[in-house]
This record gives structure tokens, C-alpha cells and sequence, in this order.
């Protein structure tokens, strides 16, 4: 029996989300970080587009085959009390982090453009703020889903 | 999720009840198998109303489901 086999439904469901994001996500910042240049709004469009559509279909296909092999739990309870509770300390979690990706990113706005009025730095551009808060974002689900396989193996 | 200070007897009534199963416990207080487990681990704190839907289903009191075990300090 792998450890794979004695998570509960609720478990699987939430550790293939967090695969998910990390692989698809992963893969697409790993590709804005090795491209050359600064690809075009167009470009930048359909590649975050892209890794949304890859993400919801694995999702799907995913969530499909757990339902499928674990048909009874599936179709059991929904989230009780205690699903609940772990899922919103995780929120805590989660949220303490994107609030404070965010005012990061914000204080680095702010910071860049007290120096571009100097003329030291070369100005933050659109992309790379767009980006900056979509990593924020994902990081931060990355981690409400942590935090939620954490909290279910604890206890 | 620390391990409470609330003992419990779940396993032994759910014997009494003619080996009833986690999962039946569960379907009849309206919780999953995994919190039911939980609670009978003590690794979890049920909330009032599910606690006594479960001596409901056992048919006895409370306190002969959950007992109140204070911390050695």
C-alpha cells in the first residue's frame, strides 16, 4: 500500500491541486526566467492563460480518476466541521502571506519609483509587476494547501 | 492540532453497538470516517452539537461519551 493510497479523498484532492500548481506554475515562471528578453503583452497573455487552462484540465482529470477509485468516500459526506476548521487555519496562513506578498511587492513599487525619480534604477515594468503578484498568488495557495495536508496529518 | 484534554469512549461504545463502524458512526452524526476517527484518536475536539448527536446515537449521556481530563500542572 503506498502513502499515497492511505490519504483520505479530501487529502488526494488537495495534494493534487498543490501538484498541480506547482508543476504548471513552476514551469511557467522557470520559462519566464530563462527567456532572454521580456516577452510582449500578447505573449505574457497566452502563457498565463495557457498554465490556467493546464491547471483547470489536470484538475479535472485528476479529480475525475480519485473520484472513480474512491467512489465511496466520493460520494459520502461533504466537508464537516472539522474540514472546515482546517481549512481556514490554513486561510490564515495563506492569507498572512499574500497580504504580506503583496505590500512587498507594493513597498518595491514604491521604493523603484522614489529611485527612478533619482535616475538610479531603470522603473519596474507592468509585466513584471503582473508577475510578481501572480507568484504572490500562487505561493500563497501553494501553501493554504500545505498547510491543509499538514493540519489533516496532525490530527 | 495538540491532543486534547477530552478522553473519550467512542470505541468501546461503538463495540457495544455491535462492532458499529467508523464510517456508520460518521453517516449518523453527519461527519466524515477521517473526523470520526479524530475524535476517537482524541486528536480532535468535536463541537458541542456533533458531540452530543453522538451520545444521541449511543443512547446514553454525554459525559458517558466525552470526559473532561485536565491538564497535570
Amino acid at each position: 500500500m503506498s502513502i499515497f493510497d492511505e490519504l483520505s479523498f479530501r487529502e488526494k484532492s488537495i495534494l493534487i491541486s498543490m501538484l498541480a500548481q506547482v508543476l504548471i506554475f513552476g514551469n511557467y515562471f522557470a520559462e519566464l526566467l530563462g527567456a532572454a528578453a521580456e516577452p510582449g503583452l500578447g505573449a505574457m497573455l497566452s502563457a498565463m492563460i495557457g498554465a490556467i487552462i493546464a491547471l483547470i484540465v489536470v484538475e479535472i482529470l485528476f479529480h475525475a480518476a480519485i473520484a472513480i477509485f474512491d467512489r465511496s468516500e466520493a460520494e459520502s459526506q461533504p466537508a464537516d466541521e472539522r474540514d472546515r476548521m482546517i481549512s481556514g487555519r490554513a486561510s490564515v496562513i495563506s492569507r498572512f502571506l499574500l497580504s504580506g506578498g503583496v505590500l512587498l511587492v507594493l513597498g518595491h513599487l514604491l521604493v523603484n519609483g522614489a529611485l527612478l525619480e533619482s535616475g538610479d534604477v531603470r522603473g519596474v515594468t507592468l509585466f513584471e509587476v503582473a508577475n510578481l503578484l501572480l507568484f504572490v498568488f500562487v505561493l500563497s495557495e501553494i501553501v493554504h494547501y500545505g498547510a491543509q495536508l499538514w493540519f489533516y496529518r496532525r490530527g | 492540532m495538540k491532543k486534547s484534554h477530552i478522553a473519550n469512549n467512542i470505541r468501546r461504545l461503538r463495540f457495544d453497538q455491535g462492532e458499529m463502524t467508523q464510517q456508520a458512526l460518521a453517516d449518523a452524526i453527519g461527519v466524515t470516517r477521517q473526523t470520526v476517527l479524530a475524535i476517537e484518536a482524541g486528536k480532535y475536539s468535536p463541537s458541542l452539537e456533533v458531540a452530543f448527536r453522538m451520545a444521541a446515537v449511543f443512547g446514553v449521556p454525554l459525559e458517558s461519551v466525552f470526559q473532561y481530563d485536565p491538564p497535570a500542572d
